[in-house]
């Protein structure tokens, strides 16, 4: 059972650019140990989050809470204990994978020689670059990449691990093996993984979020977020050569058309079939609410 | 679109990405605000050699264009670079090269649009240059500064210089970035660049080994400005127009088809696939015993997590720094950079040293040190600047900044990490040059090998001051968060710190940032007087390192999205972190450090900017110009007490018979002099000191038979003492302080190096002193020309006092630090019936000594293998003077002197030799021949000054620099043949010319000149051209005759006219003149032409006059032939030298000589 206070707690964190984007808006989290999932479409002010939860950047109000302590405050004290893999890593000249890694050990306060290289080793292990660990970073497949990121990432045996779109990438196997490595660190740890994918939330994480707009739509756990659209949720395929329905909260491409799933509290015709909710479903739901409370703040 | 147009579209997206980026916002402004600072200084001006002609004078634009271009060359390998990488560095690289479209019509349309941009960054120094007028209008700059808008220059350079060579570097930067995928490669290509600049200009053009080589391998064509430029007169510089020469020509071509043929190529062949892919993969196979393998890993991997040891952000900090380091070096990069180094530095030292115009000369320590320094020191402050900028910019890749950010490590660990890396990087580039040292000595001079001595040079003096570059570049790193505006800017530093070093713009030490301190090392003193100024001027640099580098660590960029306020705040939160403390301490130690240079510099040390000086100058003359009166005195006595530990002497010095029509006896005093008493007649009297000046109240005893000095200028020692007043002086004199530019310092424990001028004051008004450069005249209030003085007023010519009944004694007090009968010292007595004047020395350990025909030299260990030729150059010379003049003053000993303490010179019988003019030269070549002649002038010059007892007056330096150095040379010819003679004249003629381009003051005439540079090297020549109009014999008689008229009060200009005849008085003391004599072969006869200039309002004026030449056979005769008027004809008989005969200068002595059949003339 979690202590009081154990994991992450964020209370209205608000941020706007100095353009005027308003990129987060009285966000409040609760991230118990264990793997927390973000989702959230593209703009939505993930990495916004994911980089001032990093201390990469301030936000202008808002508190951070990591095992209770604030760390606005102290941004030292989560910097000890985090590990942080952004969306994007580019390629690192002149040296090795090896080096590099070792390098950001030490950064992360492995200062101490055998029981960096060790860590190094196990990590290089752990991300299946062990084979690879002394070619140059500059050469590695945009996977290998990611996979080297994770280690990084992992190294310095971070409390509260942020990565951000970590499996894009990776192939199914390196998936699944990255998706275990989460899954241990979380045990005991907190892990806030950022992703537009929405099974690497739905098979790993207990809770999620989704964020739009700056704002969190939806929190809960995936069988409670599906739970709330039981028998609200309708779908069927429409022929290419009927138009979509305005409403449909999503549409995927199917071979004789187009598979919409909408919204109604009943069945609109008897095309319709009841939808069993899924995460992707609850998904695009959040959105379309949080769409639509906005326009009616709005109006 | 059809290609053309597609072209022309990629063109105006890269000019308008170009301008859009802060490059040019840095830049333009930079280069315009370089270009003001440039025009408002006169010292910088005048070191161009725009002397007499307008700020804005063409042939300052043709230099500061092309110049330029060799530091610019950074600025568009970033621009050039860009054309390959812009697409990769916003991952849009195989979305832009999978597109339908001509790879190499969009890449040579992107380097079109660098074109432009390269081109235009360059003419903000050209914009510069038009706000001359608006300066001038303003009053900021004097009105004659002020030249028409040279328009043509401008636009000549642009098209000449800064396009084709935008043009071409740019094709090999276009070509580098699409090899090497990243801007690596064309900085890469910038640095060798600059390489093959450095060896173009230092080694092959300023070793005079071929300037059309020299032009060939410049590409920015600088070389060949310079080369033209310094030729000209400051009347062609008002109006220059850069001659499309051969070498230049051929330069431009060079420069521009290859690299874009080469363009042509790479971008016919490029495919996608080398622009979109990564590099291939490449394994490093590694030992088993490698320390990084960690054994039994897979097992490790899955074992549970070990208690983490605490972490020491102290280690942290050094394994950064490793880290860095050995990046640094990792690869083929920087040790390819320092081979080249290196080896260049050796081609370099092989042609500056041991083959320096002025050499052959022996790498020994001290003189090798600082002219390989010299000729390093451009490249590695490039180098540093890059290397620092690369390592500062290692994390500037997608993702891993922000990675690097979130560590927690401290910003400390990770700035200070750099920062030592930096300073380590700094420090190894320091030592490259002692690489090269060591080589050079190894090879050239084994026996002077040495792996210590050289090492302090670049550890105390160089790598100080790159240091100080280097943490400027990690501030600027740090500031500013645009990696290209970064390097713009470090760029731009390292460039203005660069122009200091070579122009001496700023002065002051403290304030030379970034230049190594100044220090001269000779083998008898050593490092001993030297290492507390160094120690505290380093310590003061590093001080200046320390605040750098704590603003860095303030400054240090940490995480996304920052604005201005959010990096002040967080600034402000860091400065009671570590970085507070480092600055803190910096500025403790740079104020407390600078306290002591201050002190040690300006109020001991008497440091004056150049501006100060001549202030001071000026008001000298307002106070004591017009105070000159005639003075004698009959004679007297000095003793002089030494305290080489307490750096303090005291002189007692009696004159007797002082003499003064005014009643004042006036005088300089030596640097650190005090007068503690004087009396007149044992009674105390009243002294008056300014600026260094002091005037004594004689009283009548004074006046009671002043002479008539207008009348007779009798200063003679005939007079009894009783006709005048015994005049006592007690003196002190502190050799405190620091040089400011290295100089050497003659009272140290380590060493005294004594002369009269040290200790006593000296008599009468320094013509010396007086303002020359009309503007500065006008500046200060002065009228245009300074009152004409009596002869009888003035400084003795050498020496402190005027001829007399004159004894001397100097008494060495005993160091503590020295044992007693290990001490040294010259002789300590002597007297003299001509001008006083003396020289001893004191060791603190024995020095080696030799003697031949009665002569002693005093010399170091390193030279006792020089020290046998020097003693025979020295009696040959002597005994050549003798023959010439009939006389020959006595030389009891040889000393070799501090190096830069003086020049060659006869003190009493001491002949004061110092190492960069006597005992670096190797034993046979140019500059053995070149210190023959030195020592003949100087033994002449003492001899003729002696016997005429002169004084400072107008026309002196005919009487006391023309007539010996025409002597020197002739006894060069005399002993060693007309090629060392010839090769002399070529040597001697080449320095009239270049200091004719580097005028301080405009050049009137002899007469009028005083003691500035042109003079020195004029004036022997063309008193040696004199002479060939009447020879060695009635040369010397009239010489005898001025003597004579000047020792019984006939001012020179007269006596000269009165032996010499009108006219050739009017030549030898008038506005220089030259000439050109041309000896060329044809069939069976040998033509000879001839052409003569004078100097007026700044320029040479050709003469149509008719021209006699004479003919000299190499037969050992002295028997000369006139021909002329020329063009005329010779018979070929036997080989012959052809002079004109007119005092003038001749321009190219070598081709004035016919080395009869078969000859290569």
């Amino acid at each position: 059972m979690p202590q009081k206070n154990e994991g992450l707690e964020v209370t209205g964190l608000n941020k706007t650019y100095p353009g005027g984007i308003r990129a987060l808006e009285d966000v409040d989290l609760t991230v118990e140990p264990g793997l927390y999932g973000l989702l959230g479409p593209n703009g939505a002010g993930k990495s916004t989050l994911m980089r001032t939860l990093a201390t990469l950047q301030a936000p202008d109000s808002g508190t951070i809470l990591l095992d209770g302590v604030d760390v606005l405050a102290d941004p030292d004290y989560l910097r000890r204990r985090l590990g942080y893999l952004p969306q994007q890593i580019g390629t690192y000249p002149t040296v090795t994978g090896r080096q590099l890694l070792d390098r950001f050990a030490n950064l992360k306060g492995r200062t101490n020689a055998s029981e960096r290289r060790r860590e190094v080793a196990g990590l290089l292990e752990r991300v299946n670059l062990s084979q690879d660990a002394d070619r140059a970073v500059a050469t590695y497949s945009g996977g290998m990449l990611r996979r080297f990121g994770i280690a990084i990432a992992l190294a310095g045996d971070p409390r509260l691990l942020i990565v951000d779109e970590p499996t894009s990438g990776l192939d199914p196997a390196e998936r699944s093996r990255f998706h275990r490595v989460l899954a241990d660190i979380a045990a005991d740890n907190v892990v806030l993984l950022s992703t537009h994918i929405v099974d690497d939330v739905e098979s790993l994480c207990e809770r999620l979020s989704i964020l739009d707009q700056g704002r969190i739509v939806a929190e809960g756990t995936p069988a409670s977020l599906a739970a709330e659209l039981e028998g609200r949720l309708w779908s069927r395929v429409v022929p290419r050569d009927e138009p979509l329905p305005e409403d449909a909260l999503h549409v995927s491409a199917k071979p004789a058309g187009s598979l919409v799933v909408v919204e109604a509290s009943s069945r609109p015709d008897d095309r319709w079939e009841p939808q069993t909710p899924r995460l992707e479903d609850v998904y695009h739901a959040a959105i379309a609410h949080g769409s639509r409370r906005r326009e009616a703040r709005v109006a | 679109m059809n290609t053309l147009r597609f072209v022309a579209a990629q063109a105006w997206q890269e000019f308008r990405a170009g301008c859009r980026g802060p490059l040019l916002a840095i830049v333009f402004p930079g280069l315009i605000g370089y270009a003001l600072i440039v025009i408002l200084n006169a010292d910088y001006m005048r070191e161009m050699g725009a002397t007499e002609v307008p700020r804005n004078s063409p042939h300052v634009i043709y230099l500061m264009m092309a110049g330029q271009a060799v530091w610019i060359l950074f600025v568009w390998a970033w621009l050039f670079g860009l054309n390959v990488v812009r697409d990769r560095n916003a991952s849009l690289h195989e979305v832009v090269l999978s597109t339908p479209v001509s790879l190499p019509a969009l890449l040579f349309g992107r380097y079109l649009g660098a074109l432009v941009l390269s081109t235009l960054l360059p003419v903000a120094t050209a914009i510069g240059f038009l706000l001359v007028p608006a300066l001038g209008a303003l009053g900021i700059i004097p009105p004659d500064a002020v030249g028409p808008h040279p328009w043509f220059a401008m636009g000549h350079s642009l098209l000449l210089f800064t396009l084709p060579t935008a043009a071409g570097v740019g094709a090999l930067f276009l070509c580098a970035a699409v090899w090497t995928r990243s801007v690596a490669g064309p900085f890469a290509v910038a640095a060798v660049l600059m390489l093959v600049w450095m060896v173009a200009m230092v080694v092959i053009r300023g070793g005079d080994a071929s300037p059309a080589v020299a032009t060939l391998l410049d590409s920015s064509g600088f070389a060949e400005i310079e080369e033209q430029t310094n030729l000209m007169t400051p009347r062609e510089k008002a109006v220059a127009v850069v001659e499309l020469t051969p070498p230049l020509l051929a330069n431009r071509l060079i420069w521009t088809l290859p690299p874009l043929l080469l363009m042509a190529i790479v971008l016919r062949r490029v495919g996608r696939e080398r622009l979109a892919l990564e590099k291939s993969p490449a394994v490093r196979r590694r030992s088993a015993a490698s320390p990084e393998a960690a054994p039994g890993t897979a097992a490790e991997a899955t074992a549970p997590r070990l208690p983490a040891a605490a972490t020491s952000w102290r280690r942290a900090t050094w394994n950064e720094a490793a880290w860095h380091l050995k990046l640094s070096f990792r690869g083929w990069g920087t040790p390819l950079a320092l081979a080249m180094l290196v080896a260049t530095g050796v081609g370099g030292a092989f042609v500056h040293v041991v083959l320096h115009a002025d050499g052959p000369l022996q790498p020994r320590s001290g003189l090798v040190e600082p002219m390989i320094t010299d000729y390093f020191y451009l490249v590695v402050v490039f180098m540093a600047a890059a290397f620092v900028g690369v390592m500062a910019r290692r994390d500037d890749r997608t993702g891993w900044s922000e990675i690097s950010d979130a560590t927690s490590a401290p910003v400390g660990t990770r700035v200070v990490g750099r920062a030592l890396a930096s300073l380590c990087l700094a420090f190894a580039f320091a030592l490259t040059p002692l690489l090269a040292v060591w080589i050079v000595t190894a090879l050239a001079l084994p026996g002077a090998f040495s792996l210590a001595a050289p090492a302090p040079f670049f550890g105390l003096l160089l790598a100080p001051a790159l240091m100080e570059i280097a943490a400027f570049v990690l501030l600027a790193h740090a500031l500013i968060r645009h990696a290209g505006a970064a390097h713009a800017v470090s760029v731009i530093c390292a460039f203005i710190i660069v122009v200091n070093h070579e122009l001496a713009v700023t002065t002051y030490p403290p304030a030379e940032f970034g230049v190594p301190v100044h220090a001269t090392v000779s083998e008898f003193a050593g490092w001993g007087p030297w290492m507390n100024h160094i120690l505290t001027a380093d310590l003061f640099k590093l001080a200046v390192v320390a605040v750098l580098l704590a603003l860095a660590w303030l400054a240090w960029p940490r995480g996304t999205a920052l604005t201005i306020p959010m990096r002040w705040r967080t600034a402000l939160g860091r400065v009671p972190s570590g970085a507070g403390v480092l600055a803190a301490a910096g500025v403790v130690l740079a104020f407390g450090t600078h306290v002591v240079l201050h002190e040690q510099f300006v109020t001991l040390g008497g440091y004056q900017s150049e501006a100060s000086e001549t202030e001071e100058d000026a008001e000298w003359e307002k106070r004591w110009w017009a105070s000159a009166t005639p003075f004698s005195t009959a004679g007297g006595e000095a003793v002089v007490d030494v305290d080489p530990a307490g750096r303090t002497a005291t002189a007692r010095w009696r004159l007797a018979g002082v003499r003064s029509a005014s009643g004042l006896l006036h005088g300089a005093l030596p640097e650190g002099a005090e007068i503690r008493r004087a009396t007149v007649d044992g009674e105390e009297a009243a002294v008056t000191v300014a600026l260094d000046q002091f005037s004594l109240e004689l009283g009548e005893c004074g006046r009671r038979t002043a002479p008539n000095a207008e009348e007779s200028g009798d200063t003679e020692t005939s007079t009894s003492e009783a006709e005048g007043c015994t005049v006592e002086f007690d003196l002190t004199v502190r050799d405190e302080g620091w040089a400011t530019h290295g100089e050497s310092r003659w009272l140290h424990e380590s060493g005294v190096w004594l002369r009269a001028a040290d200790v006593l004051p000296t008599l009468g008004h320094d013509p010396d002193r007086l303002v020359r450069a009309p503007h500065d005249r006008e500046l200060h209030g002065l009228p245009e020309d300074p009152a004409d003085a009596a002869v009888g007023a003035l400084t003795t010519a050498m020496g402190v006092a005027p001829a007399g009944d004159w004894r001397w004694t100097i008494r060495f007090a005993s160091s503590e630090h020295a044992d007693p009968s290990r001490q040294a010292r010259t002789a300590t007595a002597g007297q003299a019936s001509g001008p006083l004047d003396f020289a001893a020395a004191w060791w603190p350990r024995k020095p080696l000594e030799a003697n031949v025909e009665g002569v002693t030299a005093y010399h170091g260990s390193m030279r006792s293998n020089d020290v046998e030729v020097v003693l025979n150059d020295v009696t040959e010379m002597r005994n050549c003077v003798a023959r010439m003049l009939g006389r020959a003053p006595h030389v009891g000993a040889v000393l070799q002197a501090p190096r830069e303490l003086g020049g060659t010179a006869l003190h009493g019988d001491l002949l004061w030799l110092p190492e960069h003019e006597g005992w670096d030269v190797a034993p046979d070549g140019f500059g053995h021949w070149r210190r023959r002649a030195t020592l003949a002038a100087a033994l002449a010059a003492r001899q003729l000054a002696d016997d005429a007892g002169l004084r400072k007056e107008p026309g002196e330096d005919w009487l006391r620099v023309g007539v010996p150095g025409w002597i020197g040379m002739e006894c060069v010819r005399r002993e060693d043949g007309r090629d060392a003679w010839l090769a002399l004249h070529a040597r001697v003629s080449g320095q009239v010319i270049e200091a004719f381009g580097a005028l301080d003051a405009p050049a009137v005439s002899v007469e009028a000149a005083g003691d500035v540079p042109w003079i020195r090297h004029y004036t022997p020549l063309a008193t040696a051209a004199w002479v060939e109009s009447i020879g060695p014999a009635e040369a010397i008689a009239a010489v005898d005759n001025v003597l004579a008229a000047v020792r019984a009060g006939e001012a020179l200009p007269q006596a000269l006219a009165a032996a010499v005849g009108e006219g050739d008085a009017r030549t030898l003391l008038g506005p220089p003149a030259s000439s050109d004599v041309l000896v060329t072969e044809s069939e069976r006869t040998v033509e000879i032409a001839g052409q003569r200039w004078l100097w007026r309002d700044g320029g040479w004026e050709p003469l149509t006059v008719p021209i006699h030449v004479t003919q000299r056979y190499e037969d050992g005769s002295d028997e000369r032939h006139r021909i002329g008027p020329v063009p005329a004809t010779a018979e070929t008989e036997a080989p012959f030298t052809i002079i004109d005969a007119w005092p003038s200068f001749e321009r190219s002595p070598s081709d004035n000589v016919w080395r009869g059949e078969g000859g290569d003339e």
